[in-house]
C-alpha cells in the first residue's frame, strides 16, 4: 500500500516558476497519500540544447537567495544546487554531454535516499520529473480528477498483483517511463531502447539504481579526472533519452509504459515529423508561451506547439490571426451575457484579456 | 581516495537474511558517504570503497593499487575464506562480503539491492553470484587482507 511518494525535481530552473503550479497540482492526492519533494539543480540556467536560443550568451547566473525562494513552493526536504564552477570542473569532453542532465538526476534521487536514512523510512514510489514543464494531468479540469488518485489506487489493487503481467518478474526494481517510438515502422528505431526524461516514476531500489548510475555517467563522459574505462564512449555524443534506456538494460531495471487510466495524453509530431509516443507533459521553453495561467488547457495546448516547432508561437503565421478570432469570440460573448450570468461573463472578460495581453505583447516585440 | 564503510555484522542470520544484513547496512553507510562528501566527490570516478564487516584488516598498500574500475569489485582470494566449499559463489554465503573493495557507485548500486532480499523469508534465492550477475558486476580477486589477520 503507498503511504509516501518522493518526488525528485532536477535540472535547470528555466521557467520552473512559471511551472510550478502545474507540477504541484499534478501531485495531489485526496487519498492521504503524504508526498515529498526533493530539489536539486544549479546555480545557473543554460540553453545548450535549445536551438531557437542557441546565442553566444548560453548561460546565465542565477541569485541562489532567490532561486531557493522559488524552489521553496514546493516545500522541499532537502535541496542541492550545484554550482557552475562544479560542473564546469566536469565538462572536460562535451558541452551538450547529457551526463550534466544525469548528474542532476543522480543528486536529486541521493537527497531521498538521504531522507530516507536519516528518518528510516522508504518511499513507495519515487517520481523523477523536471522544473520547467506542465502536465497534462496538472490542467484545470471541470472535478478535480487527480491522476495521483488514479494511480495510488490502481497501485494498491491491481499493480501488486498484476506486476508479472507487466514486467514478467517480480523484482522490486520497477519503473514506469515513455518509450519513445520515433519513426514506427522503421526496424533500427523499434530496437532502440529510448525513453523521455522528463516523468518517470518507480521504485526507491530502481531510482537508487538509477542513481548509481547515473553518477557513474556523469563522471565517465566528461570528467577531467577520469583515466579509466569509458562504459560507453559513445554516448556524450548521444542524447539522454538513449542514456536512460542504457541505465535501465544495464542495471536490471524492469520498465513498463507508464500507466495512464483514462488520461489521455498527446501524440506528438517534431518538426521533422518524428512521432513521441502518448505523452502528458511539455517542456516550457525560455521563448514558451507564458501569458495563459501554467493550469490552463490553453497553455498546454500552446506550448506543446512551440515544442513540436522548436520556434515561438509568436512566430505561427495563423497565430495572431487565431488570437484576433478568440477575442472577437469573447467578445461576442460578453455581450450575449446578462445580468443572470454575471460568472460566465467575468469568465469571458478574463479570457479576453489574458488572449488581448498575448497579442499586445507580440505588438510590442 | 579511499573511503571506508564498515559494519558490525549480525553473526546470528545465515544465508539470506545474512546478505539483507550486511547490504543494508552498508547501503546506509553509502548514503551517509554521500552526505559526507557529496555528489561532486563521488561522481569523480577516483573515489574507492574499502567494505569490511569483521576485524580483518587490509593492507590498504594493496588495496590502493588495485584497478577498480567500473562494475569490478574486488573480493579478497576466495581460497582464505571458502577453502572448503567447492563454489562459494553459487552459496548464499555471506561471508563473502566480509571485505570488499570497489568503486562507489558500484557499492552504492550493489548495496541498494538490500530491498530485493525478503527478510526472513529463508528461501536461498539470492546467492552471492545471482546478485552480481544481475547487476552484471564483474569479480576480481586480490590478496588485500594481510596475511596474519
Amino acid at each position: 500500500m503507498i503511504k509516501n511518494i518522493a518526488v525528485c525535481l532536477y535540472g535547470r530552473f528555466g521557467t520552473g516558476e512559471y511551472c510550478a503550479p502545474s507540477i504541484l497540482k499534478f501531485f495531489k492526492n485526496t487519498l492521504g497519500v503524504n508526498v515529498d519533494f526533493f530539489c536539486a539543480t544549479k546555480d545557473y540556467d543554460n540553453y545548450y540544447t535549445t536551438h531557437y536560443e542557441s546565442t553566444p550568451d548560453k548561460i546565465k547566473r542565477l541569485d541562489i537567495s532567490d532561486l531557493t525562494n522559488k524552489l521553496s513552493v514546493y516545500n522541499p526536504k532537502d535541496i542541492a544546487i550545484t554550482t557552475l564552477e562544479e560542473d564546469e570542473r566536469r565538462r572536460g569532453v562535451h558541452p551538450q554531454s547529457s551526463g550534466h542532465m544525469f548528474s542532476q538526476m543522480g543528486n536529486s534521487i541521493m537527497l531521498k535516499s538521504k531522507y530516507e536514512v536519516n528518518n528510516d523510512m522508504q518511499y513507495d514510489v519515487v517520481f523523477v520529473t523536471r522544473y520547467d514543464i506542465l502536465i497534462k494531468h496538472g490542467i484545470e479540469t471541470t472535478t478535480d480528477n487527480f491522476y495521483l488518485d488514479h494511480y495510488i489506487a490502481w497501485h494498491n489493487n491491481e499493480f501488486i498483483n498484476k506486476q508479472y503481467d507487466l514486467f514478467s518478474n517480480i523484482s522490486k526494481a520497477w519503473m514506469f517511463s515513455h518509450k519513445m517510438g520515433k519513426n514506427p515502422g522503421n526496424l533500427s528505431e523499434v530496437f532502440r531502447n529510448i525513453y523521455q526524461d522528463m516523468l518517470f516514476f518507480g521504485s526507491s531500489l530502481a531510482m537508487d539504481l538509477f542513481a548509481a548510475n547515473a553518477l557513474l555517467i556523469t563522471s565517465d563522459q566528461h570528467h577531467k579526472t577520469n583515466k579509466k574505462t569509458h562504459i560507453y564512449p559513445d554516448l556524450y555524443r548521444r542524447d539522454g533519452h538513449e542514456g536512460l534506456g542504457y541505465i535501465f538494460r544495464k542495471s536490471n531495471i524492469s520498465v513498463s509504459i507508464c500507466p495512464s487510466f483514462d488520461l489521455n495524453g498527446i501524440m506528438m509530431y517534431t518538426i521533422d515529423n518524428r512521432i513521441q509516443n502518448n505523452i502528458w507533459y511539455v517542456p516550457v521553453r525560455a521563448f514558451g508561451e507564458m501569458n495563459f495561467a501554467a493550469t490552463s488547457t490553453e497553455a498546454f495546448n500552446r506550448n506543446c506547439w512551440i515544442w513540436s516547432n522548436s520556434v515561438p508561437y509568436t512566430e505561427c503565421p495563423a497565430y495572431i490571426e487565431e488570437l484576433q478570432t478568440l477575442i472577437a469570440t469573447c467578445e461576442q460573448d460578453i455581450a450575449l451575457c446578462n445580468t443572470s450570468t454575471a460568472i460566465a461573463k467575468k469568465a469571458h472578460i478574463e479570457a479576453k484579456d489574458a488572449l488581448a495581453s498575448a497579442l499586445a505583447k507580440i505588438n510590442k516585440d | 581516495m579511499i573511503i571506508y564503510s564498515n559494519i558490525t555484522r549480525d553473526t546470528t542470520l545465515t544465508g539470506t537474511d545474512a546478505l539483507h544484513d550486511i547490504f543494508k547496512k552498508h547501503w546506509i553507510n553509502a548514503v551517509k558517504l554521500y552526505e559526507q562528501h557529496g555528489y561532486d566527490i563521488l561522481s569523480a570516478r577516483n573515489v574507492t570503497v574499502y567494505a569490511s564487516s569483521n576485524t580483518e584488516s587490509a593492507d590498504m598498500n594493496v588495496v590502493s593499487g588495485l584497478l577498480v574500475d567500473y562494475d569490478v569489485i574486488y573480493f579478497n582470494h576466495m581460497m582464505h575464506h571458502h577453502q572448503h566449499e567447492d563454489a562459494p559463489m553459487l552459496s548464499a554465503n555471506a561471508q563473502s562480503f566480509d571485505n570488499f573493495v570497489c568503486e562507489y557507485s558500484v557499492f552504492f548500486k550493489l548495496m541498494s539491492n538490500w530491498r530485493e532480499m525478503t527478510f526472513g523469508s529463508g528461501v536461498q534465492f539470492w546467492t552471492v553470484g545471482r546478485i552480481l550477475e544481475y547487476q552484471n558486476i564483474m569479480v576480481r580477486q586480490s590478496d588485500f587482507l594481510k596475511v596474519d589477520a
